[in-house]
C-alpha cells in the first residue's frame, strides 16, 4: 500500500492545480507566466543547450543535463510552473536520448535517472527501458544490496508490469529462502521423535516380556542386545528429535529477510512535478 | 497376571502417546508458522534520496532564476522577460536556501532594474519597488515606489511607499506621496490613502496630516476609525472573556482530579472497611463542590 501510494506520487502526472496564468504586482499589471507562443527563450536554452550536447557527452556531463532538462519540472516558481506542458515533448525526447546515450556507456545509473524521470513526467505510463535497466541494476546490486534491489525490482515492475524478470528478482528477493530446508527438518524432528517413542517402548516391551517368562540363556542374551540397540537408537532419536525441530525453526527464523527495499540515492529521479 | 500386563502395556503406550502427541505439538505448529518474507506493499525512498529530492527544488530554482536574469539581459527590450526575472528574483529570496546558491544576485538584479525603469518605468517602477522590499532594502523600495506614484499617477503606489518607507523613518516623504495621490483615489482607495496617513502619524498629527482631505471626509474617517477601535476593543474583550473562561474550565478540571485522587487514596488507606470508605467519599463530595 505504501509503495503504490509513493509510486502513485512520483509518476503521478502534473495532476496538481493548474499553474496561475499571472504573476500579481502592488502598483502594476500582472505578469503572464508564458509567453504568448512557445517557450521563454532561457528554457528554450537550456533544453537546446542539452541537445546540442547530449551526443557527445561524458558521465559527468550526461548526470549534469538530467538536472538541467529537470530544472523546469523541480522549481515551484510560477513562470517555470507555467512552461512545463510545453515543454514537456522536448523534454522527454531529451531524456530519452540521455538514457540511451547513458546505457551505451554502461553506466546503469544515470540511465535509469533519465528513463524514470522520463517515466515520472510521461504519466506514469509502461516504460520497458526504464524497467530493463533497473532490473539489470538490481540483479548486479542483489548480493550487495538486496534491499536497494528489490526496491529497483519493485520500481521496474511497476515501470513495466509484464517485466517477468523483474518479477522473479522481486519474489526472490522479498521470499524466506530456508524456509523449506526448515521445514524439512522439523518434519525429520518429528519423525525422529516417533520413532523415538516407538523404539523407547520397545525396550519397555522387552524388558516386560523378559521379566514375564524364564527364557535360555541364549535367548535371554540376545532379548537383551536387542533392549540394548533399542535405547541407544531410541536416546538418540528422542535427543535429536528436538534439535532437529528447535534447529530447523531457528534456521526459518533466520531466514527472514532482514532488510525493506530502500531506493538509492539516485532514485526516484524527481518528485512530483 | 496376563491382565495386569496388558493393562500395564495399555497405559505406557497411552502415556508415550500422549507424551510424544505433546511434544510433537511445537513443531507441528511451526510447520505452519509464516515463513517471513518482505511484505509486497513495503517500499522506501531512502535517506539520501530523501536528502536529494528535498534540495532539488531550491538549486533548480536557483538556476532558473540565473537563467531569467540571464534572458532578461540578453533581450533588455522585452519587458516581460524582466519583469518575469524581477518576480523570480523575488521568489527566490523568499527561499533562503535557493538565494544561498545565487550569491551575486543583488548585483545582478540592481542591473535588471535598472534596465527594467529605463525601458518601462510604467511598470517597471512598481516591480523594482517589490523587489528592492523583498531584497530588504526599503529605502530604495520607498524610493521606487515614491518615483512610481508620481510619473506613473499610481496611488496604489503612494500606498505601497508607506511601508517602506516608514520602516526607514521617512514618513514625511510617504506623506507627501500619498497628499498627492489623493486627487486620484477612487472607492476604497481613498480609505486606503487615509490608513497610510494614519500608519505614519500619532494622534496627534493626524488630524494634521489629513488636511488635505476635505472635512466631512475627516470627520468620516475618524468615525471609521472609532469603529474599527471599539471593534477590535470587543474582539478583545471576547479574546479575554475566553481566556478567563478557559483559565476556570482547567483550573476546576484540575481541582475535580486532585479530589478523585485524593479519594482514591483515602479508599485504598481504609483496605476495606466500609465506614472508612464512607467518609472518603464524603470527602470528596465536599472537596468537589469546592471546586
Amino acid at each position: 500500500m505504501r509503495l503504490s501510494i509513493i509510486l502513485l506520487l512520483c509518476a503521478a502526472p502534473v495532476l496538481a492545480a493548474p499553474p496561475t496564468k499571472t504573476v500579481d504586482v502592488v502598483a502594476a499589471p500582472p505578469i503572464a507566466t508564458a509567453p504568448d507562443a512557445g517557450l521563454d527563450p532561457d528554457v528554450a536554452a537550456r533544453l537546446d543547450a542539452a541537445e546540442r550536447a547530449v551526443a557527445a557527452a561524458t558521465r559527468a556531463e550526461l548526470d549534469a543535463l538530467i538536472d538541467r532538462v529537470l530544472i523546469v519540472y523541480e522549481s515551484d516558481d510560477p513562470f517555470s510552473q507555467a512552461q512545463r506542458d510545453a515543454a514537456r515533448p522536448r523534454s522527454l525526447a531529451l531524456l530519452k536520448a540521455i538514457g540511451e546515450r547513458a546505457r551505451a556507456m554502461g553506466e546503469l545509473t544515470i540511465a535509469a535517472r533519465a528513463f524514470d524521470a522520463r517515466w515520472t513526467l510521461a504519466g506514469g505510463q509502461r516504460d520497458h527501458e526504464l524497467a530493463q535497466v533497473l532490473t539489470t541494476w538490481a540483479e548486479r546490486d542483489a548480493q550487495a544490496a538486496p534491499a536497494r534491489a528489490l526496491y529497483l525490482a519493485r520500481r521496474a515492475r511497476s515501470a513495466d508490469p509484464s517485466a517477468s524478470r523483474a518479477a522473479e528478482l522481486d519474489d526472490d528477493l522479498s521470499r524466506n529462502h530456508r524456509v523449506w530446508p526448515g521445514r524439512l527438518a522439523i518434519i525429520a524432528g518429528i519423525v525422529a521423535l516417533v520413532a523415538g517413542v516407538y523404539a523407547r517402548n520397545q525396550v519397555g516391551a522387552i524388558e516386560s516380556d523378559l521379566a514375564a517368562q524364564a527364557r535360555p540363556g541364549a535367548d535371554v542374551e540376545r532379548m537383551l542386545g536387542e533392549r540394548d540397540r533399542y535405547d541407544a537408537l531410541g536416546t538418540g532419536l528422542l535427543v535429536a528429535a528436538p534439535v532437529l525441530s528447535i534447529g530447523g525453526m531457528l534456521f526459518i527464523w533466520s531466514g527472514k529477510p532482514s532488510y525493506a527495499p530502500t531506493s538509492p540515492a539516485e532514485l526516484p529521479a524527481m518528485g512530483t512535478p | 497376571m496376563k491382565l495386569g500386563f496388558a493393562l500395564i502395556v495399555v497405559a505406557t503406550s497411552t502415556s508415550c502417546l500422549a507424551a510424544s502427541g505433546s511434544l510433537m505439538a511445537g513443531p507441528t505448529l511451526a510447520l505452519f508458522y509464516p515463513p517471513g518474507g518482505v511484505p509486497k506493499d513495503k517500499s522506501a525512498v531512502g535517506d539520501e534520496a530523501k536528502a536529494r529530492l528535498a534540495a532539488r527544488p531550491h538549486k533548480a530554482l536557483a538556476v532558473a532564476t540565473r537563467d531569467a536574469l540571464d534572458a532578461a539581459a540578453a533581450a533588455p527590450q522585452d519587458s516581460r522577460l524582466q519583469r518575469r526575472a524581477a518576480a523570480m528574483v523575488r521568489a527566490l529570496v523568499r527561499d533562503a536556501d535557493a538565494r544561498a546558491q545565487l550569491a551575486d544576485v543583488t548585483t545582478q538584479t540592481t542591473r535588471l532594474l535598472e534596465r527594467l525603469v529605463a525601458t518601462a518605468p510604467c511598470p517597471g517602477l512598481a516591480d523594482a519597488a517589490a523587489t528592492w522590499a523583498a531584497l530588504d532594502q526599503p529605502a530604495r523600495a520607498g524610493d521606487a515606489y515614491v518615483q512610481a506614484a508620481r510619473r506613473c499617477e499610481s496611488v496604489d503606489a503612494a500606498i505601497a511607499s508607506v511601508g517602506p518607507l516608514r520602516s526607514v523613518e521617512r514618513c514625511d516623504d510617504a506623506l507627501a506621496t500619498l497628499r498627492a495621490a489623493w486627487p486620484r483615489a477612487q472607492g476604497k482607495q481613498g480609505i486606503a490613502v487615509l490608513d497610510g496617513v494614519a500608519r505614519c502619524s500619532d494622534e496627534i498629527s493626524l488630524r494634521r496630516n489629513l488636511s488635505f482631505a476635505p472635512a466631512d471626509v475627516v470627520e468620516d474617517y475618524f468615525a471609521l476609525l472609532a469603529e474599527r477601535a471599539a471593534q477590535a476593543e470587543a474582539a478583545e474583550r471576547r479574546a479575554e472573556q475566553y481566556r478567563r473562561e478557559e483559565a476556570v474550565r482547567a483550573a476546576s478540571s484540575r481541582c475535580e482530579s486532585e479530589c478523585s485522587s485524593a479519594e482514591s487514596s483515602c479508599i485504598s488507606s481504609c483496605r476495606g472497611d466500609s465506614p472508612c470508605g464512607d467518609r472518603c467519599s464524603a470527602l470528596y463530595h465536599s472537596c468537589r463542590s469546592g471546586c
